[in-house]
């Protein structure tokens, strides 16, 4: 609780801090590590966003956090605090406890993320019930319909009503309604909660996510591959390549002036108006095989601007944060004498 | 008749334009029990078959008050063909075929199903246990002791033992199992990996679905989980293999008592009719053997059909998007 380290808002501890998080996969003898040392915290009312290709561990951090890595994965972190607390020092059914309550996830498939077998009432009541222990059914059900009120869902009636009887962008609406339910929700961590979900759906979801952060200052992260989604939605983008974060920037900064090659590149392979029937840039390469740590950076091979001799044998790292929440990036490029390219890459 | 009232007794309704037609109409409130046997009953097949069910039910439960002579009284008509005295004839000694056929259809549906009742719980237990500790020591112990119970061929554990411990009978405590229950035990051992195996592959593909590590977010316990969550999704393959797994009981039963190390002398089953009438096929007599040869066959196909009835109906995936209508329905547009 106590100002551990320095802090961008010394007044407050954030709602979310991780520190030096290792995510490793087993299998067999190989040893795969996909997460490997991330670093962030995440305060009340922020919006983060964590951007990156398929495989480059997005999914891993959140599924770490929420202690969901299973057998055959371990976690480790220097310090993992949700509300405050370091839950790497709870036994697990403390942690277990918090979960639903004051840290929250949504995932990417709401069609699949409730029980078929259940009526979205009783899923309701059995999750309002960890919150309101005395409450009665009748109190209950009478909760969940105002709850999916606010989500912008009438629930009268519907409570009886099986989730496949509702749509896709219904259910994730539902899915945040439960989510948001405790009312010591403090983090919500969502992972592409759009991408099964139609444009203007999506915007529906983010829209009310945007209005929870800002109603009852949650702290969210969200893991997107869709860079729109970002610009509309985040405060601040951790841009993760093989494991690692490789940029961490203010939304403005991101988009106005990205610092990290690999970002540049991200923004480059945009489709966009102005540049429209041009051919648009393509990435060459593919994403690193993470069984594999190489001595420099991970992104050297597939790099622009790669110099020969430091990036492929010095890992280059990301510098501490500052007390004014600036760009920051782990580019040999950035942070060396070369200057970084002028900027330009804005869509105008 | 205020909209909420009208909604809450018929389910959603086409009003919200964010609710899809097809998922307010037809299928407002799929209601348990109610709308399974309508869609048991949708076709020809699956209504006889139920309706066989039901009188093999009903004989098993009431048959001997209707029996119109004493089973096991004799008389000096012997061998007589059917008539209208004696429905199904007589046998060697003058006892009427069909209040021992119906004696015999008691005990041979209630062993069966008493039986596969044991053999549900207690594999689908073992088997969500293994599932659930999937790749850890329990699960290899639990499904490895499966691997040699089936490693046994059918027909050879249960007579051993009903024939070394059925003669004399076992006694547990205060319960002493005579033959016929000591029968049912071992059916109900025969039978049991087959349900473990089926819950065990069952829950390791829940665990894997999206709702599980929904519930997991939620800071759902473990017994939870599994009881709350994935039992109720694994309960139509379950439910399925029960109905075939019926038919076989019955079957094994009567195989058993027919070798004469299952169902005892004044007891009758379908088992033991077979074996007393056999002899006397040769002397004409088919009505001895005719009769409990088909309730077994009659009860081994209605109980496949109905499992494959059931499987079509039970799982709520396949209610949602295959039977969203009728057979009816779709041949009549």
């Amino acid at each position: 609780m106590n100002g551990l380290t320095t802090s961008t808002h010394p007044h407050r501890p954030p709602a979310l801090r991780v520190e030096n998080l290792h995510t490793v996969y087993r299998n067999g003898a190989q040893e795969t590590s996909v997460v490997r040392g991330v670093s962030f915290d995440v305060h009340s009312g922020e919006i983060v966003g964590l951007v990156g290709e398929s495989g480059s561990g997005k999914s891993t951090v959140l599924k770490s956090l929420l202690d969901l890595i299973g057998e055959n994965g371990q976690a480790r972190a220097d310090v993992l605090e949700v509300a405050g607390q370091d839950v790497r020092s709870l036994p697990r059914a403390e942690y277990r406890r918090m979960r639903g309550v004051e840290l929250a996830f949504i995932s990417q498939d709401p069609a699949n993320a409730f029980n078929p077998a259940w009526t979205i009432g009783s899923q309701f009541r059995r999750v309002l019930k960890r919150h309101f222990p005395g409450m009665s059914r009748r109190e209950l059900d009478a909760w969940a319909v105002e709850l999916l009120g606010a989500v912008g869902i009438d629930g009268r009636g519907k409570l009886d009503s099986y989730p496949f009887q509702f749509s896709q962008g219904q259910l994730q609406r539902i899915m945040i309604a439960l989510a948001c339910a405790s009312e010591r929700l403090q983090v919500l961590l969502a992972d592409e909660p759009t991408t099964s979900l139609d444009v203007t759906i999506e915007a529906q979801v983010l829209q009310l996510i945007r209005r929870l952060r800002d109603e009852r200052g949650l702290a969210v992260v969200l893991v997107t591959h869709n860079l729109a989604v970002v610009a509309e939605m985040c405060d601040r983008v951790l841009v993760m390549y093989a494991g690692r974060i490789v940029e961490d920037a203010p939304v403005r900064d991101l988009f106005r002036n990205p610092q990290h090659p690999y970002t540049r590149q991200l923004l480059k392979s945009i489709p966009a108006f102005p540049r429209d029937g041009r051919r648009l840039h393509t990435m060459t390469g593919a994403v690193p095989d993470l069984s594999i740590d190489v001595a420099g950076c991970a992104f050297a091979p597939r790099c622009e601007e790669r110099i020969s001799g430091l990036c492929d044998t010095i890992r280059p790292v990301l510098p501490p944060r500052t007390e004014r929440a600036t760009a920051r990036a782990a580019c040999h490029v950035v942070s060396g004498a070369v200057p970084a390219a002028s900027g330009g890459e804005g869509d105008g | 008749m205020t909209g909420t009232a009208n909604d809450a007794v018929n389910g959603p309704r086409p009003r919200d334009p964010g609710q899809e037609p097809a998922a307010a109409e037809g299928l407002a409130r799929p209601s348990g029990l109610a709308d399974l046997v309508a869609r048991l009953t949708s076709t020809w097949v699956s209504r006889i078959s139920l309706g066989v069910l039901m009188v093999f039910l009903l004989l098993a439960v009431f048959g001997p008050l209707l029996a119109p002579h004493d089973p096991a009284a004799m008389g000096r008509e012997t061998l007589q063909a059917p008539s209208a005295e004696y429905w199904m004839g007589t046998d060697e000694f003058g006892r009427d075929v069909f209040s021992r056929f119906l004696q015999g259809t008691r005990i041979s549906v209630f062993v069966g199903l008493a039986a596969v009742a044991i053999a549900c719980v207690v594999g689908t237990i073992a088997g969500m246990a293994a599932g659930f500790s999937s790749g850890r020591i329990w699960d290899g112990l639990i499904m490895r002791t499966m691997d040699i119970v089936l490693a046994f061929p059918l027909l050879v554990l249960v007579p051993v033992v009903t024939g070394l411990l059925g003669r004399s009978g076992v006694t547990l405590g205060p319960v002493r199992l005579t033959a016929i229950p000591l029968m049912t035990l071992a059916i109900a051992l025969v039978f049991v990996p087959i349900f473990a195996r089926v819950a065990r592959s069952s829950v390791l593909a829940e665990m894997e679905e999206e709702y599980i590590v929904a519930a997991k977010t939620f800071g759902a316990r473990r017994r939870h989980i599994l009881f709350h969550n994935v039992l109720p999704n694994i309960t139509a393959p379950l439910i399925v293999q029960a109905a075939f797994a019926f038919g076989g009981a019955v079957v094994v039963e009567a195989a058993v008592s027919f070798l004469g190390l299952g169902v005892q002398a004044p007891d009758a089953s379908w088992g033991t009719l077979l074996a007393d009438g056999r002899s006397f096929l040769t002397l004409g007599c088919w009505w001895l053997v005719a009769f409990p040869s088909l309730a077994l066959a009659l009860t081994v196909l209605t109980f496949n059909l109905l499992g494959d009835d059931l499987r079509d109906h039970l799982d709520p995936r396949v209610r949602s998007s295959v039977r969203k209508f009728s057979r009816k329905e779709l041949t009549r547009s």
